[in-house]
């Protein structure tokens, strides 16, 4: 077989080629040089593979680790990624990802997992929210709520959920926060107020 | 096979015709799986022979294996499926022509199952390897290759060969 054994294909026909491919494959693919990088990290491409991929097998079991550090006295929380050839062994399916934005003062905070959607997770302990590819090991932090409290008020975030907007092409939070009078001010009055967020 | 027109339910014919020159008559009803070929037919140009310039024997010999096999209402599932498996155990050579056959001639599952075959053939292979077999160079500046590297080191682990054959 002589190298370069593609060099003939026409662009669509390479791009229907690569379509086909799980996205481990795909991410070794993007290291081969910047055309492919840009055409696989392209939102047409993502959407095409998304569309296509839907009869995939991949299975994956997402665990979670807090692991103690030695200062400050923080826990660092650490993504692992399983699967499993028989109802007995786990085995890594890829690296672990540590991710610092979870890293929390507490031993065990529960982290509520909304989704899937799309293949995408978020990880959310109701203040911090992290959207997180478990294909890609990549994830992002949303930004905090950009919404000033008024003086002598308080916020408790008690719902969050996101999903696809198919009309903006992107994904979107809902953060529900009830905004209250601080129970600390003589005047127990309390005035709620309930703040839907998108982002 | 010509003579098979004046059965008793009337089949058409049409003539394909190779870039190498060679002819091959089929029925109607099987070539039109072809979106290309079943458009000609709509538009009255199948009367006469129809070049397929782009598709030499080998490969036309192949597709109207498959469009034969995936036509007939004989043949079953598990037939189809055994037809298939071999189908796609072709030469990467073989494999791509058919491709780019199926692509000339809009035979989407065609298609579909050998974009599927070359694709498993790549799948497990390095960076280095997928270079070689698409002729391309790397055209990373080695910063951003140090880069990548070191962000996802996995990913050029795999089968160093490059050979899909």
């Amino acid at each position: 077989m002589v190298d370069g054994i593609m060099k003939e294909l026409p662009e669509d026909l390479v791009i229907y080629i690569i379509l086909m491919l799980p996205v481990k494959s795909l991410l070794r693919f993007k290291c081969s040089c910047i055309t492919f990088c840009n055409i696989i990290k392209s939102s047409t491409f993502i959407n095409l593979h998304l569309n296509r991929t839907s009869s995939a097998k991949d299975e994956l079991i997402l665990f979670k680790r807090s692991f103690k550090q030695e200062e400050p006295n923080l826990h660092k929380n650490v993504m692992s990624f399983l699967f499993s050839e028989d109802a007995f062994s786990l085995k890594p399916i890829s690296p672990d990802v540590e991710i610092p934005y979870l890293t929390t003062t507490n031993a065990s905070v529960f982290h509520q997992l909304i989704g899937p959607c799309n293949g995408l997770i978020a990880l959310t302990d109701s203040l911090t929210i992290i959207l997180f590819n478990p294909t890609t090991r990549n994830y992002r932090l949303i930004p905090p709520c950009p919404f000033g409290i008024p003086q002598g008020f308080r916020r408790s975030i008690s719902g969050v959920g996101f999903g696809f907007d198919s009309i903006a092409n992107d994904y979107k939070f809902v953060r529900i926060s009830e905004v209250y009078k601080d129970p600390c001010e003589k005047d127990m009055k309390v005035g709620d107020g309930t703040v839907v967020q998108l982002f | 096979m010509a003579e098979a027109s004046s059965s008793i339910t009337e089949k058409f014919f049409l003539t394909l015709k190779s870039s190498d020159g060679d002819e091959f008559v089929l029925e109607e009803s099987i070539a039109i799986q072809s979106i290309t070929i079943k458009n000609m037919v709509e538009d009255g140009c199948s009367s006469s022979v129809i070049p397929l310039s782009k598709v030499d024997t080998e490969t036309l010999i192949k597709v109207i294996e498959y469009m034969k096999m995936h036509s007939s209402t004989s043949s079953n599932e598990e037939e189809i499926e055994n037809f298939d498996k071999k189908f796609v155990s072709n030469s990467i050579n073989t494999i791509l022509n058919i491709l780019e056959a199926a692509n000339f001639l809009d035979i989407n599952n065609l298609l579909e199952l050998c974009a599927e075959a070359v694709a498993n053939r790549i799948k497990n292979k390095t960076p280095e390897a997928v270079r070689k077999i698409f002729n391309i160079t790397s055209d990373f500046t080695p910063e951003e290759e140090a880069e990548i590297r070191n962000e996802t080191p996995w990913a050029f682990e795999g089968n160093l060969d490059h050979s899909l054959d």
